[in-house]
């Protein structure tokens, strides 16, 4: 008897607790319909507050090429108006992986006339601010200040990664007026467009990559910089591109009004060059082979600078974020048709605090002797390369480069 | 329902048992969101909502809830009425939405809020449970706002978002900063606990001294 | 974000306690003796670390596809008050030593709203375009767990050391108790703000 009574007193207790589960879920999904705030109308709200001015001036399709940056975040709208302003809808990441989408008004003067606060998610401290407080930072400055929101004050004591974040989100915003719509002074844009005009129309639909400032690298030894940087000309911006005509390298020296350019091919010849480009700036530019790499969306450069019967003098240079170059000397010999790694050596590591150790990075080069171009993919191990990703992809970029053309030589030679 | 009773009920939510002065329930909403008046009086008016809302539900189930999972049943529907709220406020006041940040989900761990479900609507009819609700909500927002008035006016030189006076001239930012929330609500419960017993010892003088003539006659 | 900055944040300058005031009841409640605070402590740390382990998948397996985010503080803290639950029952049985020293502070784990704060904080997302993900990879979620639970032991065990000499102090009378112990978590408040300037 008393079994049977506990497992239906179980059982009622349990379908109670279920039942009234159950029905609160159906209410909440209920309330959420009707509740739900869609994203048109957090827009129209928001503009109401900061920008009542706005007029909706059509679509815009987000340029992907733009679309996001690895330093300050995404872009997930923009949204024109009539007169002549752009609505910037940026997500700033925080410091800590938390993110905060912005509004961020950009009149068509490049200035930021206003911002709020979309959304945020995982940031505890929005409390902490009130619009009051807020209201007043960014707004008034050019798209293209480098914004430091320590030095300027804007951030509230104790909630630094949500300022963080916001700071990402105008730079973000920043960063797509610049490139994507032209707003503002864009010198690497301008870059780019004295490069077209010099190329001419058979060039006019290549694909361009973005502009690298190659002056603004904190790393000075053999970064790209120095590498092609004369006594008279240091590099401003370096970019490729592909298309019809195959692929092209662009070097742009000097400054706007008065470039130095020179556009080399894949084979290192000379496509196009300014008048002002003195030989020697076009030996150095054509006397090393460069090619470059993306290696989890970070840009590589694997820069061949000599080639003496199978001893190569390669450079694996990281030009964002944290700059790196690793310089080494490999001898490739053949071996059943392809080109084997005899001996890998470090000339210069470029070691930066937080990087790997000499050993490690040793150990990095040594693991990659005996590789082939079929085979140098999958050497690293776990334990060879935890730590030291960047590193190891950087030499293992340099090395990928020498077998290639080790074996490309081999190919045309026969 | 006799005015007695309400009264009795009234006098213990603002004073006799203030959530947050005399009970010290409901803290972290207290120290992070009373930097601003007008945060604190949502603040208080969202846990009101729900404190009368789930008493309500609660005390009209209370026959049909068993004993052994009444903890979580009173959890399911005191979170559901968070939920409503909290859906509610983003759809109709966004700014206050954001003030509240993640506190307002944090309502469903409010002890207040438990605490009054388990000894009070648990045990009582549905109007007692109600007013009860209103009664402690409104003690809570009356605390919370007063320390935010303060908080504000002290460290922003405003209150409720209106400028009083220009805050480079006088303000002490520490009143807003987190050393600042602690210190204000200590200053607080020890002003409360000299003003409610001096009044208490009044009350009791009094009623002795009655009781001492009612004696003598 | 590197381990070391991480682990600064978690214990000082985003402190749960002393700068995002989350888990003040029992901070302020269960502070009055070292090993009462230790407990606490521990018993918090330990439902954080598994709070973050369940409700990180729940949240991204389950919540997010079926897009049932707004779900999320029911599910939560049903999830909180089941791990707490069976907690009590594991120790009770497997280790009743523990279970007695511990036992009384795991069903007050339950309200307390760090809890909750990290299971929010963890299961945080960050949209790329139209897309939603996890800010934080399951490690990283249990990580945080663990750090954040850590920094609430460190803010009681602190105030109960402080607590334990103030207290044989002689204090005016409207100030025992609560205000006292709120004045003196101002002074810890000041000493942890000076690490919200260096990270």
């Amino acid at each position: 008897m008393t079994k049977s009574n506990f497992f239906l007193e179980a059982v009622q207790t349990i379908s109670v607790l279920v039942i009234i589960c159950l029905v609160c879920g159906a209410l909440l999904a209920v309330c959420n319909q009707l509740l739900y705030v869609s994203d048109a109308e957090k827009f129209d709200r928001a503009m109401q507050k900061i920008y009542p001015d706005f007029v909706s001036d059509g679509d815009h399709k987000v340029d992907p090429a733009f679309q996001s940056n690895s330093m300050y975040g995404n872009i997930k709208a923009v949204y024109p108006s009539k007169d002549g302003a752009y609505v910037i809808e940026a997500v700033g990441i925080g410091g800590y992986k938390g993110t905060v989408t912005l509004y961020v008004v950009v009149g068509g003067d490049a200035i930021i006339k206003a911002w709020t606060i979309k959304e945020s998610q995982g940031e505890t401290l929005l409390s902490n601010f009130s619009d009051k407080q807020y209201k007043s930072w960014y707004v008034g400055k050019e798209i293209s200040t480098d914004f430091d929101y320590k030095t300027e004050n804007f951030y509230i004591a104790g909630t630094t990664m949500t300022s963080n974040a916001i700071a990402n989100a105008v730079k973000m915003a920043s960063y797509y007026c610049m490139n994507a719509l032209g707003l503002g002074e864009n010198p690497e844009l301008e870059a780019k467009t004295a490069t077209l005009a010099l190329l001419g129309d058979a060039y006019s639909a290549y694909e361009l990559s973005a502009p690298i400032a190659l002056t603004a690298m904190v790393d000075a030894s053999n970064s790209l910089a120095s590498v092609w940087s004369t006594a008279d000309n240091s590099i401003a911006y370096y970019f490729t591109g592909t298309g019809d005509n195959g692929d092209i390298q662009a070097f742009v020296y000097g400054e706007k009004d008065n470039y130095t350019i020179v556009v080399t091919s894949g084979n290192g010849e000379v496509v196009a060059k300014t008048d002002n480009a003195s030989d020697d700036l076009v030996a150095k530019v054509t006397a090393g082979k460069l090619v470059q790499v993306a290696v989890n969306n970070k840009a590589m450069f694997a820069y061949i600078s000599a080639n003496e019967q199978g001893v190569y003098t390669v450079a694996g240079i990281k030009t964002t974020e944290l700059p790196k170059t690793y310089v080494l000397t490999v001898t490739v010999s053949e071996a059943n048709g392809a080109g084997v790694v005899d001996s890998i050596s470090i000339v210069t590591s470029g070691y930066i605090p937080g990087g790997p150790s000499q050993d490690n990075t040793d150990k990095l080069a040594t693991s990659l002797v005996g590789a082939t171009s079929a085979t140098i993919d999958g050497i690293y191990t776990g334990e060879v390369a935890s730590g030291a990703t960047q590193s190891g992809n950087l030499i293992t970029t340099a090395v990928k480069a020498v077998l290639a053309d080790f074996d490309s030589n081999l190919a045309n030679n026969g | 329902m006799n005015f007695k009773k309400i009264k009795n009920l009234a006098l213990d939510g603002l004073v006799k048992q203030n959530p947050t002065f005399k009970l010290v329930l409901g803290t972290c909403p207290t120290l992070a969101l009373t930097t601003a008046a007008t945060s604190s009086f949502g603040m208080g008016i969202a846990v009101t909502a729900v404190l009368i809302f789930s008493n309500i539900i609660i005390s009209l189930l209370r026959n049909i809830i068993p004993d052994k999972v009444r903890i979580p049943c009173f959890i399911v529907i005191i979170a559901t009425f968070v939920t409503i709220v909290e859906l509610a406020m983003n759809k109709f006041l966004p700014d206050l939405y954001d003030s509240l940040g993640v506190f307002l989900p944090l309502i469903v761990v409010n002890c207040l809020i438990l605490g009054r479900a388990e000894a009070f609507a648990s045990k009582n009819p549905v109007l007692d449970s109600a007013l009860d609700g209103l009664f402690m909500g409104l003690g809570f927002t009356a605390a919370l706002t007063l320390m935010g008035i303060v908080r504000e006016l002290l460290s922003s030189a405003s209150i409720f978002g209106i400028q009083l006076w220009d805050p480079t001239v006088f303000s002490i930012k520490f009143f807003g900063s987190s050393a600042g929330a602690f210190l204000t609500y200590g200053v607080f419960i020890a002003l409360f606990t000299v003003c409610y017993n001096a009044i208490e010892n009044k009350a009791r003088r009094a009623s002795a001294q009655k009781a001492l003539a009612k004696e003598a006659e | 974000m590197d381990i070391i900055t991480m682990i600064i944040a978690a214990l000082f300058s985003q402190n749960f306690v002393l700068v995002q005031f989350l888990g003040i009841c029992p901070f302020l409640g269960v502070s009055k003796k070292i090993d009462s605070a230790l407990g606490m402590g521990i018993a918090v740390t330990a439902v954080m670390v598994l709070t973050c382990l369940v409700t990180y998948p729940i949240y991204a397996y389950v919540l997010i596809p079926l897009k049932i985010q707004y779900l999320y503080i029911l599910v939560f803290i049903l999830v909180i008050a089941s791990l707490v639950q069976m907690l009590e029952m594991f120790l009770k049985k497997f280790s009743p030593g523990l279970y007695s020293s511990l036992g009384i502070y795991l069903p007050l784990v339950t309200t307390n709203c760090a809890i909750l704060g990290i299971a929010k904080t963890v299961t945080a997302t960050v949209s790329e375009g139209a897309i939603v993900s996890m800010a934080f990879s399951l490690g990283g979620a249990v990580l945080s767990g663990l750090l954040y639970g850590l920094g609430f032991t460190l803010a009681i065990v602190l105030l109960a050391g402080l607590r334990s000499k103030v207290d044989k102090l002689n204090i005016a009378k409207p100030l025992r108790g609560f205000p006292i112990t709120l004045i003196t978590a101002c002074f810890m408040a000041m000493a942890f703000y000076v690490f919200t300037l260096v990270a």
